[in-house]
């Protein structure tokens, strides 16, 4: 028998109100545990197509099945639900900046808890041992209760991974994560973010720009241009054929 | 070379009644002050008389009558809590109204224009006139001035909070909202982190200002000091009417003093 996918997408579409076909009906299987990479060019609907697998936006066609059951239209408590099973990292790492660090890693609790217990803050302490355990697995178990806006860059985008991966999300989207980090943090945010989700055995789909990095950590990469899908295969598939059909013939995201 | 002649035209770039507009503004400003004074009747005598009179008021107010401190100490404090308390109201509901108005997070557009109305009527309608409806409604004393002060904040706490949250970067809401996050709870450990030196801020300024209604309302019977200084005012007690003064003086300075360090505190 043949392992179900955890996200089965079909012919998704998304047209935004000022008449943008951001996504033209794009479908896609995605197993359990799998490491997906989405490359393309800006505008290509790389975000558009995550942003409305967690109904951030509403798609306007298609079908969207995660884990058995159709949350093509799902709302109120059902979407809070399912939202606590998808995590989400962004590239503005979209911190809670005033807020320490460990208070930032216990956001992904708030759907576990009840609105009241939630709003005030009052995380148990199993809560707050497990933040602490992944802040210490992304390297920043020492700085749990600084302000997030002191961190830099890069240590903010690993506090947004451990704020996923609290969530016990069991399919993480990441939305061009290291699109405004220099290399070096680059490196370590992809590690971090390839490494804790193969240990917890979490399903991550990540939008990227950067070819390089698609091929380094991708079980499977997946080519999107203005709004479907061109290309699907194993990173050694990726020639330069496919990366200039993708990003036009100049090719300037290829830094190999 | 006709470029030059036109050049030479052209040193002023202006027609000339263009270029005399200061000269305009001044005359249409001294008319307007004329026509007030003509309108009100005030002649050069009776300036003069006035000043007279002003000379022997500032000569009876010296040396200022500390020996009513005792009995105006009350009051005074009295004037302090209204304020502190008018505040504080005007805070929580403003709080309630700000997030409720706010363009991005309101529940819909016609509560935003709704609570933004409000919020426009009572800022548009002075202190002392909320102050004056409440003595009607539930009588002198301290309540109304309480009153009067929370629904004047209102008015310009509503405004200022509901600007705050529009300012918000809206990524933090959203990453909160894709956690499963409530509204309730994305309202608590989104928006009023990201807004507390905003809000801080302008309670504290609020509350700087409160305190300067809080002495005046007193005036209309309101509770508070300002009943003293009317009362030592018709009693011609001008010695007594300095020391009040001093006292609103201090009063307001250290509430001032105070708010500077807290709002230095908060970043």
């Amino acid at each position: 028998m043949s392992v179900q996918p955890i996200l089965s997408v079909t012919e998704l579409k998304k047209t935004f109100p000022d008449g943008t076909r951001a996504l033209r009906g794009v479908s896609l299987d995605v197993m359990p545990g799998e490491f997906l990479v989405m490359i393309g060019s800006s505008g290509a609907g790389k975000s558009t197509f995550l942003r409305c697998i967690n109904h951030l936006f509403e798609p306007t066609g298609g079908r969207i099945v995660y884990d058995g059951r159709d949350i093509s239209k799902v709302s109120g408590a059902k979407l809070r639900r399912l939202r606590r099973e998808l995590g989400m990292i962004f590239q503005g790492y979209n911190l809670v900046k005033r807020l320490s660090t460990i208070e930032n890693v216990l956001l992904g609790r708030l759907g576990y808890m009840s609105s009241i217990s939630g709003a005030l803050g009052l995380y148990t302490k199993q809560d707050r041992e497990r933040a602490v355990e992944l802040l210490i697995r992304v390297g920043l178990g020492e700085q749990r209760f600084k302000r997030a806006d002191q961190l830099s860059g890069g240590q903010q985008q690993r506090v947004g991974i451990a704020r996923a991966i609290a969530q016990n999300a069991r399919l993480v989207l990441a939305d061009e994560p290291i699109a405004s980090l220099d290399p070096k943090a680059s490196d370590t945010v992809m590690s971090y973010l390839h490494e804790v989700t193969r240990e917890e055995n979490i399903t991550c789909i990540v939008n990227l720009h950067q070819v390089d990095y698609a091929k380094r950590f991708a079980d499977r990469i997946i080519g999107l241009k203005d709004g479907e899908i061109t290309f699907i295969g194993k990173p050694e598939e990726v020639t330069d054929k496919v990366i200039r059909d993708l990003y036009g013939e100049k090719g300037d995201q290829v830094d190999e | 070379m006709s470029d030059l002649k036109i050049v030479a035209q052209d040193l002023y770039g202006r027609s000339p009644i263009r270029r005399l507009v200061p000269l305009w503004w001044a005359l249409g400003l001294t008319a307007l002050f004329v026509v007030s004074i003509l309108g009100m009747n005030l002649n050069i005598a009776r300036i003069i008389e006035g000043g007279e009179r002003l000379r022997v008021m500032l000569g009876q107010m010296f040396p200022p009558n500390f020996g009513i401190l005792g009995r105006i100490i009350g009051p005074a404090i009295e004037t302090l809590y209204v304020a502190i308390l008018g505040t504080f109201l005007g805070v929580v509901f403003s709080i309630v109204i700000g997030v409720l108005a706010a363009h991005n997070i309101t529940p819909h557009v016609t509560v935003e224009i709704a609570l933004k109305g409000f919020s426009a009527f009572t800022r548009a309608v002075p202190a002392l006139i909320w102050a004056l409806l409440f003595i009607v409604a539930v009588g002198l004393g301290p309540l109304p001035g309480i009153l009067a002060l929370a629904v004047n904040s209102i008015g310009m706490l509503g405004k200022v909070f509901a600007e705050s949250i529009e300012e918000i970067d809206k990524g933090q809401i959203e990453a909160v909202a894709a956690t499963g996050a409530t509204p309730l709870q994305i309202i608590s450990k989104a928006i009023i982190p990201s807004v507390t030196p905003a809000l801080v801020s302008w309670s504290l300024f609020r509350l700087d200002i409160n305190i300067r209604y809080s002495a005046v309302l007193g005036v209309v019977g309101a509770g508070g000091i300002g009943l003293e200084l009317v009362r030592s005012t018709r009693m011609l007690a001008f010695d007594e009417t300095l020391t009040i003064t001093l006292l609103i003086f201090v009063m307001v300075w250290a509430v001032e003093y105070v708010n500077n360090q807290i709002r230095a505190f908060i970043r």
